[in-house]
This record gives C-alpha cells, structure tokens and sequence, in this order.
C-alpha cells in the first residue's frame, strides 16, 4: 500500500488486541485536552467510540448533544480501524479518513495511523491554518504524534496485566 | 529530568538504522515515527538506557546528509554500557566495522571505537575504575600534560 500523508507510529507496551481495545474504549482518557486536540468549545466534551464496524466516533457534551468525527468504515480488533473523520470547520460532504494499523512487534505493537484525504479540501480551508504540501502534512502528523505519545505514556505508567515488555 | 542535549543523527536507512541500535545497544524506539509518502523517515527517536537520540533519513532539499554521503562523520558518540567488549562483538557480529578493539585505557575505561553500517563512529566505554589526576599523570607519562 502507498501511503499519501505523513504516517505517524509509535511503540506501545500492549499485545495488539489490548492496544486497539485502549485505543478505541479509552480514548477520552487518553486524547489530549485543550482547544488544540478537543474539537468544540468549551472543550470539555468527552471522546468516545461506538463499538463495532457500524460504530461511530463521537464527542459530547454535558447538555446531551454530540459532535460526530466520523463513522467507522473497517473494524478488525487488533488489526486495523478506519473512520472518516470530521472536524467542525467542514462544510457538506467535507471529510478526512484516519487510517490506524495494529502490528504486532517484539514486546508490544507498532500503532500506526495515516490520516488522508486533505488534499480534498480547498487550498484556503480554514483547517489548513494556511498551510500547505509538506508543512501542513507534518503539522497534522505533530498532532497525531502528541496523542499517541500520550497514548503509550498510557502503558508505561499504568500497565495493563496482559502488556508484554517494551522496558529494559 | 531529560537532558538539555540530544544529538539528532542523519542515516541512509533509518528503519534499518533503528533495528541495528535495537539489537545492538538494546535500544527502544521512545518516540513517534514520522514516515512519509515514500517511505522516508522525517523523525524517529531511540532511548539507550535512558539516552535519548533522535534520527531520520536524509532530507537533501535541506542539506541534511548522511555520513555516507558526506564520507565520514566529524562527531563521535560516546556510549557508557556494562560490557564494552560483548557490545562491540555484537555490533561487528551486525554489520559494524572495528576502528579500534576495545582495551584498557590509562584513564579507567575500558573502550573500543567502531564505525556503525550507517557510517556513525561510537565509543563504546566501560569504566572499571576511579583514576586520580596524579596517577593519570604518572601513567601517560610525558605523552601528555594532565590538567
């Protein structure tokens, strides 16, 4: 497969089922906070997955309303998700899909995700932040990056029973 | 609290690099991997024993070459680990070339030098023991002047 964006990985100290089962179920403990990582004002909502390749992955809010990222198009625990993924400057049918793989590597597994398709978008987007090509691609693969550092932090502090070893 | 400096190595092959410094300094991949359209690897970061180290690939639009390309590197790493000797055997055992087999050194370290398949030159070093400036002094004699 040729990638068309920057892909962001990192080594997790989790077998693969366990790294998507966190990925996926605790991903508001594990998403960064704040304005930059959050996707509505007053950016307190909370991040979570419908379950399942008919899910959806939602954002909401304490008055009962919801922000949907994006529907799942593949789910295959500990393998691969796919999901369009929207975010609330889009207009009409404006969407992105996020890519992630689950590789199973010596002590954990390699989390990989290509988020694709803003090439789609038109040039002044506001989601561009003026940016564009390869600046834009690393500041998007930044912001992946944060969280899934996040993401591993998440097993190197509070490790699950059935992580395998990525520490010396 | 990490360190305030952390070399950032540019190498032909950084996926390749990164399994070598693995397998041979028992390296772990501590950071995000940035890999583009292509394969290149714009960023990665190791951790050796705490060390952090950040690599990538060549970028020759910003003249971010590697010492292959260059033909030699000016900068030497310099490794503290428990073994120096099995280190070193296990380095040249994957591929690295010995510049200088590990010995004994006047200054307490037990070192050799080697130049990594990626064209980077390391110390490998382990100390065995505390020397005094005097018994430096003495011991190198009047090759050098200790201060």
């Amino acid at each position: 497969m040729t990638n068309t964006a920057v892909v962001v990985s990192i080594e997790v100290a989790a077998d693969p089922d366990l790294a998507f089962d966190v990925f996926t179920s605790e991903i508001d403990a594990w998403w960064l906070r704040g304005p930059q990582h959050r996707f509505r004002a007053p950016w307190d909502g909370k991040l979570r997955f419908e379950p399942g390749p008919t899910g959806r992955l939602l954002e909401e809010y304490a008055d009962g309303s919801a922000f949907v990222i994006g529907r799942v198009v593949h789910w295959e625990r500990g393998k691969r998700l796919v999901l369009g993924w929207r975010i609330p400057n889009f207009k009409g049918d404006e969407s992105t899909e996020v890519d992630v793989r689950f590789e199973a590597i010596a002590g954990g597994t390699r989390v990989s995700v290509e988020h694709r398709g803003w090439n789609a978008l038109r040039a002044d987007h506001p989601a561009r932040h003026g940016k564009a090509g390869r600046d834009f691609e690393y500041m998007k693969a930044d912001l992946w990056a944060q969280n899934l550092t996040s993401l591993r932090r998440r097993f190197e502090h509070n490790p699950p029973a059935s992580a395998g070893s990525l520490a010396r | 609290m990490p360190s305030p400096l952390v070399p950032y190595i540019t190498v032909k092959g950084a996926a390749r690099a990164i399994d070598f410094y693995k397998n041979v300094f028992g390296a772990i991949e501590s950071g995000a991997r940035y890999t583009e359209p292509g394969g290149r690897i714009g960023h990665a970061e190791i951790s050796i024993d705490g060390a952090q180290i950040m690599l990538s690939d060549e970028h020759p639009e910003i003249d971010v070459l590697s010492p292959d390309t260059l033909g030699g590197t000016p900068m030497t790493l310099h490794l503290q680990v428990r073994d120096a000797a099995a280190t070193v055997a296990r380095a040249a055992a994957a591929g690295a070339t010995v510049q200088r087999a590990v010995q004994d050194q006047p200054y307490g370290e037990r070192s050799g030098t080697i130049k990594d398949p990626f064209g980077h030159r390391w110390m490998i070093a382990t100390p065995f023991e505390d020397v005094s400036k005097d018994e430096l002094q003495r011991r190198v004699g009047s090759a050098y002047k200790i201060s």
